[in-house]
């Protein structure tokens, strides 16, 4: 009896054992860090924030929001007409208004459109929104069925010119958040396969390597980039042609489309104007100027005649700013990512999946990007993590100086900036500054608890603790 | 010793010259010319002003012309600022630049430093939990932010300090305040970690056991091995303060670097923005050299070579 209890008992240890032994099951890496991650509380809020965030900036136009271009939203009649509603304080009640003019041309302006070559007909979407993708445009479509013109109330207050600072927000957090993400990854190829590269390598071509970002960590290159930036980026005018009209030509009534008679006129000399051609003037008698995609024709009256001096406007680069913004910061910011890859890629290259993959004959290149950069996942996405901000605060820096997002488009960097740039001893235009710096202080905030989180989750040396 | 300097000096005239000739074939390639103006003027004064700043040579010899210049530590005549050598744009604005920098290092590190040490030696209280969230906060909001609140709040709700300008001690303090504040944030983060890997060591154990008071163990004992981390971050932060005070000055209206700076690269006035670009490098490079130096000797395991 006694034994038989014994080995009832045994047998129940066993049987707890293998229980024990069933529920242990091989987790791999990320599902490992992962675990790990989701107790560290900071890092998990950062990282719901920051999906939130993510969602809402993909789907604004779904928002019931005001229009981020659209002036005045909120205008009201008075006696004397209308008038622009700015420096609007954050106002709660009621929460939401309805924005009649939301899908409407203000027509009070014909003579404005035409001036600047738009035709009536265009479209109020890009007026108050901007240009649009298709998918936009779709969400805003939908958003109209769902919400009608109905909005919310300007809760974060209005701007110099009767903006809803609330919708700008929105609305630049797509571009601040587009910024930081395609900036960060041109950093991320560059640095990686730089690194990668010459940790493989290594040896002279190791050397000659690194010797070059040690030169390069020594050049100031915010310097650098802000005169690269002003001098990429700064319009050219360059005279291409010139010719003098027959004395027959009229100009002075002359506005809006170019009419048919100028049109065969200019062709005599060998110039064709598109459909989209326009004409201005500054002062009638003396100066128009027909604009025809990014060339301009000046038409002055010269003592020879009408004579037209046919300019190119246009950049050194044809590319706006941010494309230039995205390839510098790309060529900036991969410096110690290139670093810190070329010491893993050192410490992994002997290892002996390395050595297998030799041995049934892959090529360096292959080994390196398919061998070795997978293993590195960790350490680039923490380092991931933590350059997205660095890049946002640049971006911010050069909106700042007047030097990253150019207006009509916003981002947190430029409506911090204008907050500043309003900032009198007459009144304290608060929201104007607080709410921005909000915006980018969260988020930013979130980025680097969630860099911090993945740091000590990924980290190798706290494995199954 | 002697033999790390040198070494080191060499390789910044090499990243001079990198610099340099960076700099230079960028101004030569991009179109627009410093003295391009709306209206064209007329050739034989466009020539004049070529022939007078040697603008009408081939290529390589402005380079050459240049770099000898360079070598010899003349930096030519501002292109812009009429009658005004670089050298003395940069005498007067150098100074100001400077004091701003120094004052502002100054409260980053006084700042960063005690709030890094109460945090770590207070760990896990209210204290340490609040201040590291200011931290946190200072190093997420960029320095025009920080700037523009204090300019509301210490200037105008509360009127404390002059908005802008340059010349007394108050003009100095807000604008260092907001150059210091994110990188004060920084090292204070920094110097809780260093100050709390080096509190779990057994020497601090031994200087509690022999009866030290925590004052002088913590400030005498502790406190050294926690600066590493701080001072390996004195470099970058110098680069960063550097940089930064090209908001600060602008939105303070301090007549520093910073503002010629801007101007400079906007106007096209090469000469200028050449001699900014090699001071700020070489700034830069002697900084670096420093941190490595007194890293060497705050950590005796460190060799220079």
């Amino acid at each position: 009896m006694n034994t038989a209890a014994k080995n009832r008992s045994e047998l129940e240890r066993y049987a707890a054992l293998l229980e024990e032994a069933r529920a242990i099951k091989g987790i791999s890496l990320g599902r490992d860090a992962w675990r790990r991650l989701r107790r560290i509380p900071s890092a998990m809020f950062s990282l719901g924030f920051l999906i939130a965030l993510g969602l809402l900036a993909v789907l604004t136009p779904l928002l019931p929001l005001q229009a981020p271009r659209q002036m005045g939203t909120r205008e009201r009649e008075t006696g004397t007409g209308i008038r622009i509603n700015k420096f609007a304080q954050p106002t709660f009640w009621p929460l939401f208004i309805e924005v009649p003019n939301l899908t409407q041309n203000e027509k009070e302006q014909p003579d404005g459109a035409a001036e600047t070559g738009e035709t009536a007909t265009r479209d109020p979407f890009d007026r108050h929104f901007g240009k649009l993708d298709p998918f936009s445009r779709m969400l805003l479509a939908l958003r109209l069925k769902i919400f009608g013109t109905w909005s919310l109330n300007s809760i974060c207050g209005t701007d110099l010119l009767g903006r809803d600072i609330l919708s700008r927000l929105f609305w630049g957090a797509r571009v601040s958040l587009a910024v930081g993400l395609v900036a960060t990854f041109v950093s991320l190829v560059i640095g990686v396969s730089y690194g990668a590269v010459s940790g493989y390598l290594g040896g002279r071509a190791d050397n000659i390597m690194m010797r070059l970002v040690d030169i390069m960590y020594s050049i100031p290159f915010i310097v650098v980039v802000i005169f690269l930036i002003t001098v990429l980026s700064a319009e050219t005018e360059k005279e291409i042609k010139r010719f003098v009209l027959a004395p027959t030509t009229e100009m002075s009534e002359k506005k809006g489309l170019v009419p048919e008679d100028l049109r065969t006129e200019f062709k005599e000399h060998k110039v064709e104007l598109s459909d989209k051609a326009a004409v201005k003037w500054d002062k009638p008698e003396d100066r128009w100027e027909i604009t025809d995609g990014n060339r301009t024709y000046v038409i002055r009256n010269l003592r020879k005649g009408l004579t037209v001096f046919a300019v190119r406007t246009g950049r050194f680069l044809e590319a706006s700013r941010i494309v230039i913004f995205f390839v510098l910061v790309g060529a900036i910011y991969w410096l110690t990512m290139a670093r810190v890859v070329r010491g893993q890629v050192i410490s992994l290259k002997n290892d002996q999946f390395v050595e297998a993959a030799r041995t049934i004959g892959a090529g360096r290149s292959r080994i390196i990007f398919l061998h070795l950069v997978p293993n590195l996942l960790s350490v680039v996405i923490v380092y991931l993590t933590l350059t997205i901000p660095r890049v946002m605060l640049f971006e911010a820096f050069l909106s700042f100086l007047g030097l990253g997002v150019e207006p009509p488009d916003v981002s947190w960097g430029l409506l911090a900036n204008q907050g500043v740039q309003a900032i009198t001893a007459v009144r304290i235009y608060w929201w104007l500054v607080v709410f921005p710096g909000l915006a980018l202080g969260l988020t930013l905030w979130a980025l680097n608890f969630l860099g911090d989180g993945l740091r000590d989750a990924l980290d190798p040396r706290l494995k199954n603790r | 010793m002697t033999g790390f300097i040198l070494k080191r000096l060499l390789w910044m005239v090499l990243t001079l010259w990198v610099v340099f000739t960076l700099s230079f074939v960028l101004m030569k390639i991009v179109p627009g010319g410093p003295f391009d103006r709306e209206r064209s003027l007329a050739p034989e004064i466009k020539r004049n002003i070529e022939r007078r700043y040697y603008l009408d040579e081939p290529l390589w010899k402005q380079y050459v012309r240049e770099l000898g210049n360079v070598a010899r530590l003349d930096l030519g005549v501002s292109f812009r600022l009429g009658d005004f050598r670089v050298s003395e744009v940069l005498a007067q604005g150098f100074p100001i630049s400077a004091s701003l920098g120094i004052v502002a290092m100054a409260f980053a590190l006084s700042l960063g430093l005690t709030a890094g040490i109460v945090s770590a030696v207070r760990r896990q209280t209210l204290t340490d939990f609040s201040l590291m969230l200011v931290a946190t906060i200072g190093i997420a909001l960029p320095n025009f932010v920080i700037a523009g609140i204090m300019i509301m709040l210490f200037v105008f709700l509360l009127p404390i300090f002059p908005a802008a300008g340059w010349g007394t001690l108050g003009h100095l303090i807000l604008p260092a305040f907001c150059l210091g504040a994110p990188y004060a944030a920084y090292i204070a983060r920094l110097a809780r970690t260093g100050m709390l890997d080096v509190l779990s060591r057994d020497y601090i154990r031994t200087a509690y056991a022999k009866g030290l008071s925590s004052r002088a163990v913590i400030l005498r004992h502790a406190l050294k091995g926690a600066m590493l981390p701080v001072v390996s971050f004195l470099g970058p932060a110098i680069a960063g303060i550097l940089t930064g005070s090209l908001v600060i000055e602008k939105i303070f209206g301090i007549p520093g670097l910073g503002i010629h700076f801007i101007e400079a690269a906007m106007q096209h006035d090469y000469t200028l923005a050449m001699g900014l670009v090699l001071v700020y490098t070489t700034l830069l490079y002697t900084m670096n050299l420093i941190v490595d130096i007194s890293y060497a000797y705050l950590d005796p395991r460190v060799k220079l070579e």
